[in-house]
């Protein structure tokens, strides 16, 4: 499960409302960091151009070493065959559909590589997980990205968590979030919780086209593919001031007071099915 | 190279077709070959988006209509398994398959 859900919410309205010119990261008693946790302090941080002082304690090199806050170009070869994968940070330097898009590819396939290289004390975990279903996860966030999102920056991050034989995936943007990507296509939506809902239980889309458009699978495949009896993983979406976890237990659509997210933050835990997973039982 | 066989990974520098506006660049260039059939080749591509294959599908109707016939070849199982179920679900799309988010529990935070 993600027992930091509530914590992860906690700490990102913490770091919007009180973040002052400068931060000091004091890592004395955090003992426990996950990519939806850090991703978006990365993200306010290098945003408000703060330069944080870590200080030391159990959390303080691992931070270092995954390049918190400032992350790192998903194209350099640097971090490949470690056992850890730093946080990619991608700036949106066009206005280019054409030149995000080949970004947004040339980012999934480095990513994937990073996973395989570094994820290697199970080498089993992504042979059983499969290669198809990580690419589809992290390859459907992508393109509603590039779709909907005019995000100015992209961050993703992973971890893998042997004990547990896990991995979560935490993908974030800052651009319009889901209800005023709605919005902007037309779409009847009156606030960042409608928005969550009509995509989750409709299907609603901001894609633009065929009649059918008004329809998208994206985001309900990529659940699919996390909550089943096989994967029990476990999905949670945050945009504007409303968000949405479920796991094979629980479903939540969450009212987040006091706080509202410029984009959108998607998580995904992966636990290691028991046999190789086809995802395609679950896509449609 | 832009002939009628053509090798997507070398078009667009990447073994991952992840957006829409891959696909729709892809296609403009077979839009302006002057071939009638086209070869679109996917060796060495490791990952389609099913968004890829779903706009693959409406640019082939579109350049249909201009006389083309664009022919996927190479593309590895999996990627295979994809494309058959973004055509299925194009008729499927009309019936509606959406689950409900009314077992979800409303909370504020």
């Amino acid at each position: 499960m993600i027992p930091h859900k509530n914590f992860a919410i906690e700490l990102i309205r913490c770091c919007l409302t009180s973040l002052p010119d400068g931060v000091d990261i004091e890592c004395q008693n955090v003992k426990y960091i996950t990519p939806i946790t850090i991703l978006p302090i990365s993200a306010i941080i290098n945003r408000k151009g703060l330069i944080p002082v870590i200080s030391y304690g159990n959390c303080s090199d691992y931070l270092r070493t995954i390049k918190f806050p400032e992350g790192v170009p998903f194209d350099t070869d640097e971090y490949q065959n470690k056992t850890y994968i730093p946080i990619i940070h991608l700036t949106v330097s066009s206005s280019s559909k054409l030149w995000l898009s080949e970004q947004l590819s040339q980012l999934h396939e480095h990513f994937l590589e990073l996973l395989r290289s570094n994820i290697i004390a199970d080498p089993t975990f992504i042979q059983f997980v499969t290669d198809t279903t990580l690419g589809f996860l992290v390859g459907g966030t992508l393109d509603n990205i590039e779709e909907h999102a005019n995000a100015k920056n992209i961050y993703i991050f992973a971890q893998y968590w042997q004990k547990n034989n896990s991995c979560e995936i935490c993908i974030l943007d800052d651009g319009d979030g889901l209800f005023g990507s709605l919005k902007n296509a037309g779409r009847d939506v009156i606030d960042s919780l409608d928005a969550v809902n009509k995509i989750i239980e409709r299907g609603l889309s901001a894609k633009t086209g065929d009649p059918d458009s008004i329809r998208g699978t994206g985001i309900k495949n990529m659940k699919d593919s996390l909550i089943n009896q096989e994967i029990k993983g476990e999905f949670i979406l945050i945009s504007g001031n409303a968000g949405f976890y479920q796991s094979s237990q629980n479903e939540q659509l969450i009212t987040i007071r006091d706080y509202f997210w410029k984009g959108t933050i998607l998580a995904m835990k992966i636990n290691k099915p028991l046999m190789v997973f086809n995802m395609y039982r679950y896509v449609k | 190279m832009l002939n009628d066989h053509i090798i997507v990974s070398d078009l667009v520098h990447s073994s991952s077709l992840v957006t829409r506006e891959t696909a729709r660049n892809l296609f403009s260039v077979i839009s302006i070959l002057p071939a009638s059939t086209i070869t679109l080749d996917f060796s060495n591509v490791d990952y389609v988006s099913r968004s890829f294959f779903d706009e693959i599908n409406s640019q082939k109707r579109k350049v249909g209509y201009l006389g083309k016939t664009v022919i996927i070849v190479n593309l590895k199982d999996s990627l295979e398994q994809l494309q058959q179920i973004v055509q299925s679900s194009l008729e499927q799309k009309a019936t509606g398959f959406f689950s409900s988010t009314a077992n979800a529990e409303l909370v504020s935070m």
